[in-house]
Parts: C-alpha cells; sequence; structure tokens
C-alpha cells in the first residue's frame, strides 16, 4: 500500500438527528499509515462522525470511501474500533470473551484463540484467561477491550478516548502499541477531547466544534502557522524592567521563566538585543501556542 | 448467517452453562406440582372439627334421624345450665330450636342461635341435614322407599366418542378441557418469561456498554434474531429435559402405582365421566385414576408438535417486541412503563380460556384462535379439546408466521435506534417514529 494514498476518504457527510445536525458536511481526507487526530470537545460530533465510518450508522449525505470503495459491511473486519463508553460482558470469561468478541470480526475460532492469547501475554494479562470480567478492575478491563480492538489486525484502528482510565504504566503500552502499529502500515485514528495528548502522538489532525471542520493539517505545520510573538525568557539576573519596555508586554511570570508577547512591529532580534544590554540571558524561546489554545482563539474569533 | 451462529452459540452457551439453568429446569416442574397439588389441597380442605350443636327438640320427634345423617354436626340433647352461656362460652357453639310440626310448614322452618356469626359451610351443612331428615320423612308419608328416590335422582352419564378418518375413538372431554387449559396457560407462562430473558438480555448489552462493540463487527438485525433464536433454543432444551423427565418419572412410577398395563386396557372401555355428583366422587376415585391413565394412552403426539410450533411463533412475536423494549430504556423501571402494550394482549387470551373451554367451537373461540396476537395461547387449547378443521389450523398457522414476521422486522427498526439511546425514556410516539426513520 502507498504510504501517502489517501485511505479514508469523507466527502460532505451529514448526519442529522431529531434536533442537531451532529455532523455538519464534514470533509477529511486520511492518508495510510499515519496517527490521524480527531480533535474537539464533548458534544462536537466526534462519535456521530465515527459511527459512521464504522459503519454503524449510515449517513444522511455524503459518503465515505475506503480505498477509493464505498463502504461494505465486509469492510467492518478490517476496522478495529474501541468506543469511548466500553464494557464487556460481566459474567463471561476474560479468553473466551476475547476469542468471541474477535470471532464477530470474522476471524476462525483457532485463529481468534492464537490472537487473543499472543496479545494476553503481550499485555501480561494471561493469568486472568479464565478470570470473569467481574473480578477485574477498571483499567485490567481496558486492557482486555484494546486487544479485542487489535488482535484480528485491522488496517483501521479507531480509539476514543484510548488512555481514559488508565494508569501511566497501561498508557505507555498501549502507546508503545500504537506507534507499533503504525510501523506496521495500520492507519489509526484517535479521537479526544483532551488535546495536549494529541500533540506528541498524532501526525495530523482535524478540530471539530459543532460538527464543522474548524481546522485540518499537520499538527507541527498548525501550530507554526497559529504562533504570535509570544516568547518565554529567563535569566539569572532580575527581568522586573520588562514591564516598563515599550513593545513589550509580560503574559505570565513564572520561578522559571518570564512569558512575553511582542508588539507586532517589534523585531525579535532587536528585543534580544536590548535584553542583552541589561542582563545575560539564559532562555529567548518562541512559545508555539498548543492545539488547545488555537482552539479556544478559533472558536471564540467565531462565536465573537 | 455466520454471525448469527456466532452470537447464537454464545448466547446459547452463556445461558445454558449456568447454575442457574440446571437449577431452574430442575425446579420449575417441581414448583408446578407443588402449586397444583397445594391448590387442590386448599380448595378441598374441610374443617374437621365438627360444629356443637345443641338440640332442642321440642317432641324428640327428629333428634334420632338428625343423628343418623352424615355431616359434621355434633348433636347434644341434654340442655346446658344456662343455653346462652354455653353459646358464649366456647366460640362456633349453635342452638338450635325445632318442634315436631317441622315437616307440616312448607317450606319448612327452623332456627338457630349462635354468639357470633354462622360460617356458611356450617349453615349450609344445618340446611342440607334438616332437608334431608325432612324429604325422608315426607317420602316415608307418600310411600316411597329411598331406594325408588335413589334411581329417580339418577344422573345420566354420557360416553363420549369421537369420530375421525380413521373411524370411531373414545374421547375424552374434560380430560381434553384440562389438558387444553394446561396447555395454553404453560404457553402463556412462556412466552412471558422467554420474553423477559429476551429483554433483560438487551439491556444488560445495553448498560453494559458492550453493545457498540459488538454492532461494530454486526448488523443490529443480526445481533437481535442471534438472541432471539438462541433464548428459544434455551426454552427448547428445558421442554426436552422436561419431557425426558416426565417419561422417565412416568415409566418409574407406574409399576409403583400397581397399574398394570392390562388395566389401562380395561381403562379404555370404561365410560366416561369427569362431572360426578359430589357424593360419588369418593367412591370413583379409583375410576378416575384409570380414566387418566387412559387418557394419556390416548395422547395426540401431534399436540407436541402443535405445542412447539405455537410456542416459538408466540414467542418470536413477544420476544422480538420485548427486545425492542429492551433496546429502547437503560432501566428496568423504565421498562415497566413501554410493557403494557405487549402484557394487555398477552393476557386477553388468559381471561378468554374459560369461554374457549366451554365453547371451543364458538365464534369467540375461532376468532381468538387466528388472531395472531392470541392464537398461540387460544388455538392450543382448542387443540387440546376438539378437532378444529385444517383450515382453521392453516389461517392460524399462517397468520401468526406472516405476523411475526412483519413484528420481527418493525422490532429491529425499533432496536436499531434504541440500543443507542441513553439517559431519557422514549416516548411510545418517538418510538414510533424511530420505526420509519
Amino acid at each position: 500500500m502507498n504510504p501517502s494514498a489517501t485511505f479514508l476518504e469523507i466527502d460532505h457527510v451529514v448526519k442529522r438527528y431529531a434536533t442537531k445536525t451532529a455532523v455538519d458536511a464534514v470533509s477529511l481526507s486520511i492518508p495510510s499509515g499515519i496517527i490521524y487526530g480527531l480533535l474537539g470537545p464533548n458534544g462536537a460530533g466526534k462519535t456521530s462522525l465515527i459511527r459512521m465510518i464504522t459503519g454503524i450508522t449510515a449517513p444522511d449525505e455524503g459518503s465515505i470511501r475506503f480505498n477509493g470503495a464505498t463502504f461494505q459491511s465486509s469492510d467492518q473486519h478490517t476496522i478495529g474500533y474501541m468506543p469511548e463508553e466500553r464494557g464487556l460482558y460481566k459474567k463471561m470469561k476474560v479468553g473466551e470473551q476475547l476469542i468471541y468478541l474477535l470471532q464477530l470480526k470474522g476471524m476462525p475460532s483457532k485463529a481468534a484463540a492464537e490472537a487473543a492469547m499472543h496479545w494476553m501475554k503481550r499485555m501480561e494479562i494471561d493469568s486472568w484467561k479464565n478470570r470473569k470480567v467481574t473480578e477485574l478492575s477498571k483499567g485490567m478491563q481496558q486492557k482486555i477491550q484494546f486487544i479485542a480492538t487489535i488482535a484480528h489486525n485491522p488496517s483501521l484502528l479507531i480509539l476514543d478516548e484510548p488512555f481514559s482510565g488508565l494508569d501511566p504504566v497501561n498508557a505507555k503500552m498501549v502507546e508503545e502499541i500504537i506507534h507499533e502499529l503504525k510501523a506496521q502500515g495500520t492507519t489509526i485514528i484517535f479521537s479526544t477531547h483532551r488535546m495536549e495528548q494529541v500533540e506528541q502522538l498524532c501526525d495530523q489532525i482535524a478540530l471539530i466544534h459543532q460538527g464543522k471542520v474548524v481546522l485540518q493539517g499537520n499538527v507541527s505545520e498548525i501550530r507554526r502557522t497559529y504562533r504570535k510573538p509570544i516568547y518565554d525568557i529567563a535569566s539569572e539576573d532580575s527581568l522586573e524592567f520588562l514591564n516598563t519596555l515599550s513593545g513589550v508586554q509580560v503574559l505570565r511570570v513564572t520561578p522559571t521563566f518570564v512569558r512575553i508577547e511582542l508588539a507586532p512591529d517589534y523585531d525579535p532580534r532587536m528585543c534580544i538585543q536590548e535584553l542583552n544590554h541589561r542582563v545575560l540571558l539564559t532562555r529567548f524561546e518562541l512559545h508555539l501556542p498548543s492545539l488547545n489554545d488555537i482552539f479556544i482563539e478559533l472558536v471564540s474569533r467565531k462565536n465573537g | 448467517m455466520d454471525k448469527i451462529r456466532i452470537i447464537f452459540v454464545r448466547e446459547y452457551l452463556s445461558r445454558v452453562k449456568t447454575k442457574m439453568f440446571l437449577l431452574s429446569t430442575l425446579l420449575t416442574p417441581l414448583g408446578f406440582i407443588l402449586i397444583m397439588g397445594l391448590s387442590i389441597a386448599l380448595s378441598s380442605w374441610r374443617e374437621d372439627e365438627a360444629t356443637d350443636i345443641y338440640l332442642e327438640d321440642i317432641g324428640g320427634k327428629w333428634e334420632q334421624q338428625l343423628k343418623g345423617q352424615r355431616g359434621n354436626l355434633n348433636f347434644i340433647t341434654d340442655a346446658p345450665a344456662d343455653v346462652d352461656a354455653w353459646l358464649t362460652e366456647e366460640k362456633g357453639r349453635v342452638h338450635m330450636l325445632i318442634d315436631s310440626t317441622l315437616h307440616v310448614s312448607s317450606p319448612p322452618l327452623a332456627e338457630i342461635r349462635s354468639a357470633g356469626n354462622i360460617p356458611l359451610s356450617v349453615k349450609e351443612t344445618i340446611q342440607d341435614t334438616l332437608t334431608q331428615v325432612i324429604r325422608q320423612y315426607r317420602l316415608a308419608e307418600t310411600g316411597i322407599s329411598s331406594e325408588a328416590l335413589k334411581r329417580v335422582n339418577e344422573e345420566v352419564k354420557l360416553k363420549t366418542l369421537k369420530v375421525t378418518e380413521e373411524g370411531t375413538e373414545r374421547s375424552s372431554t374434560g380430560l381434553a378441557a384440562i389438558l387444553g387449559y394446561v396447555m395454553g396457560f404453560l404457553i402463556y407462562i412462556f412466552m412471558f418469561t422467554y420474553g423477559m430473558i429476551v429483554m433483560r438480555g438487551v439491556m444488560e448489552e445495553k448498560t453494559n456498554r458492550i453493545v457498540e462493540i459488538i454492532i461494530s463487527s454486526v448488523r443490529p438485525f443480526q445481533l437481535m434474531i442471534g438472541k432471539l433464536l438462541s433464548i428459544a433454543c434455551v426454552g427448547l432444551t428445558q421442554f426436552t429435559i422436561w419431557i425426558i423427565l416426565i417419561f422417565a418419572l412416568s415409566t418409574a412410577l407406574t409399576p409403583m402405582l400397581g397399574l398394570k398395563p392390562a388395566d389401562l386396557q380395561k381403562a379404555q372401555g370404561m365410560s366416561q365421566g369427569i362431572d360426578m355428583p359430589a357424593e360419588a366422587k369418593g367412591e370413583n376415585n379409583n375410576m378416575m385414576a384409570e380414566e387418566i391413565m387412559a387418557g394419556m394412552q390416548n395422547f395426540d403426539p401431534m399436540l407436541i408438535v402443535y405445542f412447539l410450533f405455537y410456542f416459538l411463533g408466540g414467542y418470536l412475536l413477544y420476544g422480538s417486541l420485548f427486545a425492542a423494549v429492551g433496546s429502547a430504556v437503560d432501566q428496568e423501571t423504565d421498562a415497566q412503563q413501554l410493557m403494557w402494550p405487549i402484557t394487555i394482549p398477552l393476557i386477553i387470551p388468559m381471561l378468554m380460556l374459560g369461554n374457549i373451554i366451554q365453547q371451543p367451537d364458538g365464534t369467540l373461540a375461532v376468532f381468538a384462535s387466528i388472531f395472531p396476537l392470541f392464537s398461540p395461547v387460544c388455538m392450543m387449547v382448542r387443540l387440546a379439546s376438539v378437532s378444529v378443521p385444517w383450515y382453521e389450523l392453516l389461517a392460524s398457522m399462517l397468520s401468526l408466521v406472516l405476523t411475526f414476521l412483519a413484528v420481527i422486522w418493525l422490532a429491529g427498526r425499533i432496536y436499531r435506534v434504541g440500543i443507542f439511546m441513553y439517559g431519557k425514556k422514549p416516548s411510545i410516539k418517538e418510538i414510533t417514529r424511530w420505526i420509519f426513520s
């Protein structure tokens, strides 16, 4: 598969419910083999969009194409989906449950058993094989759900808030596996409302607000595009005079650095010169806005 | 199809492999026998204690005859010192005052007194006893012997025969009515209980939130059908176990009861009659037992086939409706309120049972046995008690099949939307909108 080719093409997709339009003419094209972040606050329409991608619901308008072909029910086998609200059969044994869920994804029972065992070992839960789900903690259940999502080798993996409820050790384990799967060519859609999580993880993102895509593209490019002349500076000498400088506005003072915003016509090189006259600088660094900042700005600009 | 099979197997095993299944399968027949035994015992339960009656028989004309009557009355003729004190001393004591002219007036009039209210059964016993005495007296007056009276009062017994294409065979109207009642009642109970199991199963998946994971692999309709069919098979498994149990028990018990096959042959030739006069009951107990055994030998095995058909048809119809309700709610309390459109048509046939047993070929019975919402129970009752014309049976079966297909489709439409609705309990109006969305 050509890694740069568009794997998933979402074209003007609309989903309406009785009282509101949950997804409003969303178009996205997701290349194969990348981690794609679907970001937005709760209720933005992420889950509605994902349900259409997974074939759980059908779009009212628009189309969804995998590798150029429209969605068919057999495509469900090539998708692994971990919903945000997830659950398991409480009274079923862990091993049996995994085999059942994998069989529903079209795996023969023997292959399903092998895959389940392989991943249970990998995630260090093979000793729970014959335990019932009710006996397990929430984090443990989440690991099982993760296995059920990935063990049939889907070519598209959709994870809705995969880290919520996981302790740092297990979160790291999941993150490692996500990177491994990406290296193997799996396309991963990662949906979350916690934007800081995705900045390191995602190659591309789409910001969704009230059913519409407000921004999409490469994470570092977006941050560069939306940067402002904001710098973090530090010195061993006192920086209290900063307030008195014209063209400099102090945004925030922390024990380790001071964040300033320069006037649009104030060249940062001039500023560095000015500061060098007065103190010995240990840090002068461009502050890139976080996705969260960009989102808030975009939304408030739109609403204002 | 493969998906439905996988779902079917899991749903089936997850129910059958539990201890609860084994326990309920074994205990249900016991419970049934217990309830039936209890209701028979309770209805035939009589107060043993005799009623003390101070008989003040002026002239002493009736004393001997009264004492000679059956009935649980204890006549005392020695006058207590203070009658009223004697009456209040112990509960249930009665004072009866009669004189020698009792038989003259028409109707004869006697008087009883007691401290509290006289129980109805005691009053009736006294009344019957006195009537009997007066009747014998008057008969003797006219010169008719009690032997002659017995012959006059004798009821005609009917031997009921059923003419079929294979020839004439004996039938048992009373037994057939009981069989019909039991089978109709069983279908009702099974449709209800297994329907509720379907509803709980759907709600469990929804509240567990596993449904979204499953639905990302299979279509909602496949999940619903897999579940419906597997629970039907759980029911069939239970039947099979029960039939084997009954067969094993009756084979084991028949020799213990001392009934030899020859007795059964003899019983076949015997006359019928379930509605025997009350006084004959005791003497005829033996005959009853033999008759029941004979009736069992005469049991039409096609009834089991019909029973399975109407159980499955009725279950698929109501079970899919229960599935739709289960999908629409998250809590059992909300389910109660949405269940009435299902429970009412389920209960109506139970109200008609009496009428259908009395007039199995009446207009109401024929209508109810073809109308698909009622036919599982009502047709079963008719099939057990009369021979239903083939075209009525065909119409009933056909309408049931067509209806459950339509209802499953309808329920599938509701289910598909309902399983993703959390929070607010939907109104029936909203649910109707889901069907056409």
